[in-house]
């Protein structure tokens, strides 16, 4: 019946209270809906260095074990996301003091994603820009990937990071000007400067 | 100013009137114009090839596994619960025994306060008192 009242606002909140009193399938139902966007910030924080599927596993799980304290100040999706962000950068973390201790530092080298992209076709576009994002340092990726693609604020990502507003800007431009170098000459077609260019 | 900050802000539609007008200035600039069909490029792409990606790397049932695992959790909290609740109810009676026999053991102290000669033992269960010395005494009656 809990759930029954949930469908019918078709609301978070609504699907969180229900969850809350003990409603499983209210859970899964928020599992569905927001389980697509968290696994693209997971993806795109930690890239290849860790098992999207375990960090989204952990996010739900901790999200459930929290539903008592989530009090709706924020949306559903921005409460979600912040723990994904969170889990994301500990996975990130982890991962560092891991190669600390066992590895040499070994980037993945940008050359090689350079000599990929000069002999792109187009269906291979979408491989070739996951490898130029995957490439960036894990602090540039994270900048880029949150303003540019979750759409936060440069505040909102500074906060999310814990980093002060002019760090963000600057990881943002050196981000951005690795990826103008890699991906010039995919974007080449849709980056020639036209005068319809401005909306 | 950062120029690519700039420039997503004016596609997230956060410019003020005057930064509008002074974007509007800059966009004269083929260099700036060709800077902003990146960005705005690459936003767009991102999204797309990240979203595949996601969708690569996660592994199959994904909801179903999540569920499963939720619901051993309960299942898992559910028994620790039950358990204290019997441990509790287990234990209540033998709490109030011990406190009446503390509160008998104290008040008989208290009473028979006056006389230091008695023992607790004896004040409160009438018994003599019992000490290793006379428990090895034969003749002890």
């Amino acid at each position: 019946m809990v759930l029954e009242a949930a469908e019918k606002t078709d609301s978070d909140s609504a699907l969180v209270e229900a969850a809350r009193l003990g409603d499983r399938r209210a859970f899964r139902q928020i599992v569905e809906r927001h389980q697509g966007t968290l696994a693209r910030t997971i993806v795109g924080l930690i890239g290849d260095r860790g098992s999207v599927d375990d960090v989204l596993q952990d996010v739900f799980i901790q999200f459930y074990n929290s539903l008592g304290n989530y009090r709706g100040d924020a949306s559903v999706r921005t409460y979600l996301n912040r723990i994904a962000v969170n889990k994301s950068l500990d996975t990130l973390r982890a991962r560092k003091r891991w190669r600390q201790r066992f590895l040499s530092r070994d980037e993945t080298p940008i050359v090689e994603v350079a000599a990929s992209v000069e002999t792109a076709e187009d269906n291979d576009r979408n491989k070739i820009l996951w490898r130029a994002i995957d490439s960036l340092p894990d602090a540039q990726r994270s900048v880029v990937v949150l303003r540019m693609v979750e759409g936060y604020s440069t505040e909102e990502t500074a906060e999310l990071l814990s980093v002060e507003y002019g760090t963000v800007l600057s990881r943002l431009s050196r981000g951005l000007e690795k990826l103008r170098k890699l991906l010039g000459p995919v974007f080449d077609d849709a980056t020639k400067p036209t005068k319809t260019a401005h909306q | 100013m950062n120029k690519d900050d700039f420039i997503l802000r004016f596609l997230d539609g956060r410019l003020s009137v005057d930064e509008r007008h002074e974007f509007d200035e800059m966009m004269a600039d083929p260099s700036f114009r060709q800077r902003v069909s990146f960005v705005r490029e690459l936003s767009r792409s991102a999204k797309t090839t990240l979203s595949v990606e996601a969708e690569k790397r996660l592994d199959p049932f994904f909801t179903d596994r999540l569920m499963k695992t939720v619901n051993s959790q309960f299942a898992e909290k559910r028994v620790q619960e039950e358990f204290l609740t019997a441990l509790l109810r287990w234990f209540s009676p033998m709490t109030a025994v011990s406190l009446i026999i503390i509160v008998l053991l104290v008040a008989g102290s208290l009473s028979g306060g006056k006389d230091l000669s008695r023992s607790v033992t004896e004040s409160v269960f009438g018994l003599p008192a019992v000490t290793v010395a006379n428990a090895y005494d034969l003749d002890y009656e």
